[in-house]
């Protein structure tokens, strides 16, 4: 999808995968990111995000595959990787015990990018005060703080996964108005996982879906989105489908009702449907990325 | 580095505090006890103040098994460790800082027994001397082998409860195989001079693999 020089890569995966006995998490997943990107990870729980997340974290050693990540062998430099990338996972467990002061100083010590001034900033911007004990901070501030921590070192590369899970809608908005949007204005790439559409929609410029493992597809944003249609076609009376349009992602007849969804959708597309089938009528319906991201899902639950 | 320690200094400082209490409290107990039931001869008093010792003694075997179990696992119950897992440190770094605040914990628990034998036993001949030694290195090799077998648990086990629980069901396991080998052996009367480096070679290998549990470990 996307043609870039290694150089040009803050996420690069060749045939990935990753085995737990006899159980595959993440199958042959091959993927590149460019750098200052803001891409999109979606898929159903259990499909294989997070354990994709972690090998790109280093914390998960490969089955087979390479990956680099900016720049970095992730099969020689894992501890390396860390250094440039902020990361917020989905649940948070930073040092109860420790004040929100003292989770940042000692942060702060391992990372030679390090920006106080930002630092203080995005404390300030959060309302968090450096006296408070995590423990007695709201599952929304810790995210906050989580968030601060990702980004103070002004990391190359930001993997959120899952970030705004359990979040209020106003702390949501808040975090993707007021830090997503400005990390992907300084061109940092991020890298976003979660099953809350409407945020990927609006931070995304590419977006992955993968499903048991299986990177389904990988397509910028607006492409994902406007060149995906789903076709609503009336077969004549006692006739069946006879031949499915290239790029079908899932389809479905339910009495005479033949419902098609596509991508790379073109008006070729529908003569090319209506002469190779005996329809009636047709009707082309414009998708949202949530019911795309389920097609996408059901057609490949099909094809398995 | 620096941090590093800080951190596992004081994620735990409330078993430093509370172990540094218990290993004091069969001092004051034994003084306060010599002080009720003390008739006038002074060394009535020092007689039941000197059984503190041999009681910090074990407590302190128990604290030390709690730091070892502590250690590693400490950090798991509450998924810390995962929190750390994210940042730079290697694992090397993060072992050995946890290998430097435990080393360091446990010496100072063993000086303290150690300085606090010295004074009770009211060192002043060559022969006390001597027979200290001896107590010196059942009380130092002891600890090594508690802490190592506790760290080892510690480097896998996901509650710090059950790696300091283990290594005591161990430790007494050891040691009553010590006591029926060396009496079915019959090796003679000086059993210390062979439990002292054995405990020592047993606790150092637990100790080392337990490091090499907890660097080839996949965590979270």
């Amino acid at each position: 999808m996307i043609q870039a020089t290694s150089s040009d890569l803050a996420i690069e995966l060749v045939g990935v995968t990753k085995r737990y006995r006899r159980n595959t998490a993440v199958r042959e997943l091959s993927l590149q990111i460019p750098k200052g990107a803001a891409f999109g990870f979606i898929g159903p729980n259990g499909a294989g995000k997070t354990t994709t997340i972690r090998m790109i974290m280093g914390l998960l050693p490969m089955t087979a595959g390479q990956g680099n990540v900016l720049g970095i062998n992730l099969n020689s430099g894992q501890d390396q990787v860390k250094r440039y990338v902020g990361y917020v996972p989905e649940q948070h467990f930073i040092y109860r015990w420790m004040r929100v002061g003292q989770v940042v100083r000692f942060c702060r010590s391992f990372y030679e990018t390090w920006n106080d001034k930002y630092c203080s900033e995005l404390l300030d911007l959060f309302g968090l005060d450096g006296h408070q004990k995590v423990k007695h901070l709201s599952k929304g501030m810790v995210t906050k703080l989580a968030l601060v921590l990702a980004l103070a070192h002004e990391p190359e590369l930001l993997i959120l996964d899952e970030p705004m899970a359990g979040l209020d809608p106003l702390v949501r908005e808040e975090i993707v108005e007021r830090v997503l949007h400005s990390i992907c204005e300084r061109k940092r790439t991020v890298f976003l996982s979660s099953h809350t559409l409407s945020d990927v929609r609006r931070v995304s410029d590419v977006i992955g879906i993968i499903h048991e493992g299986q990177l389904l597809t990988v397509a910028p944003t607006e492409q994902l989105v406007s060149g995906t249609k789903r076709i609503r076609a009336v077969l004549e009376e006692g006739q069946q489908p006879k031949e499915s349009p290239e790029g079908t992602i899932w389809n479905r007849v339910q009495g005479r009702e033949w419902l098609i969804t596509v991508k790379d959708f073109t008006s070729n597309t529908v003569e090319r449907l209506r002469s190779a089938n005996p329809l009636q009528n047709i009707e082309v319906i414009d998708l949202g990325l949530e019911e795309i991201f389920k097609d996408y899902i059901r057609g490949a639950e099909v094809a398995a | 580095m620096r941090a590093l320690i800080w951190k596992d200094f004081m994620a735990n400082r409330v078993l430093w505090i509370g172990g540094l209490a218990l290993i004091l409290l069969p001092y004051l107990l034994c003084a306060l006890v010599a002080t009720i039931s003390y008739k006038g001869q002074a060394h009535d008093w020092w007689y039941i103040f000197a059984n503190a010792p041999g009681i910090s003694c074990m407590i302190s075997f128990l604290v030390v098994a709690m730091v070892g179990g502590v250690a590693i696992a400490g950090e798991r119950p509450d998924r810390s460790s995962e929190f750390l897992a994210y940042l730079p440190p290697s694992r090397a770094a993060i072992i050995t800082s946890k290998a430097m605040v435990g080393i360091g914990v446990i010496t100072v628990i063993c000086l303290l027994n150690m300085f606090a034998l010295y004074v009770i036993e009211e060192v002043k001949t060559k022969e006390v001397l001597e027979r200290m030694k001896v107590v010196y290195g059942a009380i130092c090799s002891s600890a090594i082998l508690i802490f190592g077998f506790a760290w080892l648990y510690s480097s896998f086990l996901k509650n710090p409860i059950y790696s300091t629980g283990l290594c005591i069901a161990t430790v007494l396991l050891f040691w009553m195989l010590f006591a029926f080998v060396y009496d079915t052996m019959n090796w003679g009367s000086n059993h210390m001079v062979i439990f002292t480096p054995l405990a020592t070679v047993v606790g150092i290998g637990a100790f080392v693999g337990g490091i090499f549990s907890y660097l080839h470990r996949v965590e979270p």
